[in-house]
């Protein structure tokens, strides 16, 4: 490995990350891992590409065995960014070239099983992208493809393995999220705060957070959902609309979303009230308030994962707006590379697995009803071990926006 | 079908889709396709939501028989989001509880549940392999889903969604008009906010970025932006810290665009420090020449191979061949997505049709002296092509 000019971490975490990897698959019986994802590509070995997106381009397939060898297999044309970016040696990047240079692979099925054979790895259970918050960045015709080249290969799911790992965060990563939950917020503030009803519609409010957040410097911005009034707030994931922000006294408007920064994701949501917000629905938001500030004294290491969502939940039926609790199943996720990863809170199988100190989850209990509308408080959090660090701020209100 | 909250195009424009769907079915003599890619579902039923990115949030999963019947398939909790999108009938929107999991065995028992309901239990099923597809479905879901259905045959299906995507309607036309306008003062704005030996590389990308939401894009697919020698072999590579500095005839290379309703532009512009020198300007020239060269044989009927091959050999031919970057791969097609076919590349077996949308991309690399590239988008008319994207010298001076 090599400090590569673009890398985000300093060398020592990278190989932190590998050494922990090829530990999990000593456990775990697996002689080898093949890595695909965007996600997983750049938190093992830094690798970065614009190019992710397309279905042609092949950025790049990491290939780890036991012994902690490794190798990156793109394009031809993707070789040079995978050495500028990742921090493999140089040789350890290969390609294939659709131009059928002389004695390189012309395919990328081909040119993995080379990299696989070169590892040692042409027979043996492969550790593969297979299951929980995994897809397979491969074209399924190829996958077939790899199949046949390597018959004395199993691929067997690692999605387990890869997020104990990525699940618990370092300090420098957990650095970087506090880092994109600020520029986050202040950049979902300033859109809902802009709004001028009668004026302003939902795919406005989007477009002023997407252009706050890349004036703060964001890597690039999820799509945001605004949703206005309570017809559209309850509608979870809704994109924005040309929907007008009408100038009626006390409507909601939803804003939830994020930005990524270095590849890390920030998630938040608020609402905005027209005017101001009624008693009950001011009353709705301090339940999720206290909620929040339940769960945060309540999360902490060693804590089970399933176990902690029941008392959470208990305290919120518990509130005066108890009955109105809309998050029953799952408050909360894990956040990283990905916006939501493990750890999941699991109320069906009471999972024993305890929650870890470094997981960092984002939390938004949300009450509501049907007239008043929907209000929930987010943070995002680092466990410790002793309790829940706040990487978020605490949203002391809501936003409300004046009407003309 | 209905008329839903949010559309991007009226509702006869997703009839005409899923009726083009339900011919290809019938040309590739399979009972049902099963579509869980974003964008084919935003493509053939409007369906959208912000969740896309989740890969545990199963935002919708699309099966519909060659009878026309439908069915979507989305976790509980985004079913009212996709009765807000999604142009089917509402009876035809499927939501399964995912038990406190996020996703799990219930996702595959819906799906199971929706193939039997539509009787296609026993059938061939048309699915996004092949040609430019990915599944958006967990391996270990779509290989339980195979175990719960042996009777099943699924035949890849991705080329029979692409004869439809390629051709593009005046309506997704008239989108492309729109943001390549966008597109265009956004490079305009970029160039512009240079500062020689302080502007970063990541700063003109923010400057452009910030500028494309301002003028009305809804999204923005990464932007290439590299400057200077060290980093013209770099394709595809993100922008960096590195400061624009004042040193003649070093290039500043920004590459794709930003996104409306989905569609993406791609273009390439670049500026110089000062001036070229003389080796660039040959380059440019050569480059310039390929283009035209290309644009000339744009019209439908032309083999996509050919224009590859024709423009490299013109390219040998004047004697730049070593120094031509884009062998075998002159450009490529547009779409929901940044690379559509056909391709514009020596393996494709495509023809140009009115309707696409191409993306043509000559690029020369000169060790010593850099890179120098152009891209255009271009629209195949019925008796050649429309440039979307004329405005803009291809080389800004720095």
């Amino acid at each position: 490995m090599r400090i590569s000019p673009m890398c985000e971490f300093p060398l020592e975490e990278y190989r932190a990350r590998i050494t922990a990897l090829t530990g999990r698959m000593r456990a775990a019986g697996l002689d080898g891992m093949m890595l695909s994802s965007r996600e997983n590509t750049r938190y093992f070995c830094g690798l970065q590409s614009v190019i992710w997106p397309s279905k042609v381009s092949t950025p790049g397939i990491l290939l780890v065995n036991a012994d902690g060898k490794t190798a990156l297999i793109g394009s031809a044309s993707a070789v040079e960014t995978a050495r500028h970016t990742s921090v493999l040696d140089r040789e350890d990047v290969f390609c294939y070239d659709r131009n059928n240079l002389p004695g390189t692979p012309s395919t990328y099925p081909d040119a993995v099983s080379d990299a696989f054979r070169r590892l040692g790895l042409s027979e043996g259970r492969i550790g593969a992208e297979f299951g929980e918050s995994c897809y397979l960045h491969l074209q399924y015709h190829w996958y077939l493809e790899l199949c046949r080249l390597l018959p004395g290969v199993q691929f067997v799911d690692a999605g387990e393995e890869i997020f104990h790992l990525r699940s618990v965060k370092s300090p420098a990563e957990v650095d970087l999220l506090r880092e994109a939950c600020r520029r986050n917020e202040e950049s979902i503030k300033a859109a809902l705060s802009s709004i001028v009803p009668g004026q302003t519609t939902e795919r406005d409010v989007l477009r002023h957070f997407a252009g706050e957040a890349f004036h703060r410097h964001c890597e690039n911005v999820r799509e945001l959902s605004v949703r206005f009034s309570n017809r559209r707030v309850p509608l979870a994931a809704c994109p924005a609309g040309d929907v007008l922000i009408e100038a009626i006294p006390h409507a909601p408007v939803f804003a939830g979303g994020g930005l990524l920064l270095h590849g890390y994701q920030a998630y938040w949501e608020h609402t905005a009230v027209l005017r101001a917000p009624t008693p009950r629905q001011q009353e709705l938001f301090d339940c999720a308030r206290r909620t929040a500030e339940y769960a945060c004294k309540e999360l902490r290491a060693g804590a089970s994962l399933g176990g902690s969502l029941q008392k959470i939940n208990a305290f919120a039926a518990s509130t005066s707006a108890g009955a109105a609790c809309q998050t029953r199943r799952a408050p909360c996720a894990g956040i990283g590379l990905d916006p939501a990863e493990p750890p999941y809170f699991r109320t069906a199988c009471q999972a024993p697995l305890p929650l870890l100190e470094g997981n960092v989850l984002w939390l938004s209990p949300c009450f509501g009803t049907e007239t008043d509308g929907l209000f929930s408080c987010c943070v995002t959090l680092v466990v410790t071990s002793s309790g829940a660090q706040l990487l978020s701020s605490f949203p002391e209100s809501l936003i409300a926006v004046a009407l003309p | 079908m209905r008329v839903v909250p949010i559309m991007d195009f009226p509702l006869d424009e997703y009839s005409a889709r899923l009726q083009k769907l339900r011919d290809q079915m019938a040309s590739a003599q399979v009972d049902g396709v099963m579509l869980t890619q974003e964008e084919n579902l935003r493509y053939f039923t409007g369906l959208r939501s912000t969740a896309w990115g989740c890969k545990d949030a199963a935002p919708g999963l699309l099966l519909l028989a060659a009878d026309g019947r439908a069915a979507l398939v989305c976790v509980e909790a985004l079913l009212p989001s996709a009765a807000s999108t999604c142009c089917l009938k509402e009876s035809e929107l499927i939501g399964f509880a995912s038990q406190g999991e996020p996703l799990g065995p219930s996702y595959v028992s819906a799906i199971h549940s929706a193939i039997v309901r539509l009787g296609l239990q026993h059938s061939r099923l048309g699915f996004e392999s092949g040609m430019v597809a990915r599944l958006s479905l967990r391996y270990m879901d779509f290989f339980a889903l195979k175990h719960k259905l042996p009777e099943i045959e699924f035949v890849p299906f991705a080329r029979n969604i692409w004869n439809i995507r390629t051709i593009k309607s005046p309506r997704e036309i008239a989108v492309f008009r729109e943001v390549c306008a966008i597109s265009g003062q956004c490079y305009q704005k970029a160039f512009d906010s240079v500062v020689l030996d302080r502007t970063t590389e990541r700063e003109v990308y923010h400057c452009f970025a910030e500028e494309a939401f301002r003028l009305g894009a809804d999204g923005m697919p990464p932007l290439i932006v590299e400057f200077g020698r060290g980093r013209y072999t770099q394709a595809n590579c993100p922008p960096s810290d590195k400061v624009i500095t004042s040193q003649k005839h070093e290039f500043l290379f920004i590459d794709t665009g930003p996104s409306l309703k989905g569609y993406i532009t791609d273009t390439i512009r670049m500026g110089v420090v000062g001036e070229m020198n003389r080796r660039q300007r040959e380059l440019r020239q050569i480059a310039d020449e390929a283009l035209a060269f290309c644009l000339e044989m744009i019209r439908p009927g032309v083999l996509c191979s050919d224009v590859s091959a024709k423009m490299d050999q013109m390219v040998e031919k004047k004697g730049f061949g070593p120094w031509n970057q884009t062998r075998g791969w002159t450009g490529h097609s547009l779409g929901l997505e940044v690379h559509e076919p056909p391709t514009l590349s020596c393996d494709c077996d495509m023809v140009l049709q009115a309707g696409m949308i191409l993306s043509v991309e000559p690029l020369m690399m000169d060790a010593e002296n850099g890179m120098i590239a152009t891209e255009h988008n271009i629209l195949v008319t019925e008796t050649g092509y429309e440039n979307l994207t004329p405005w803009l010298p291809d080389m800004v001076i720095l």
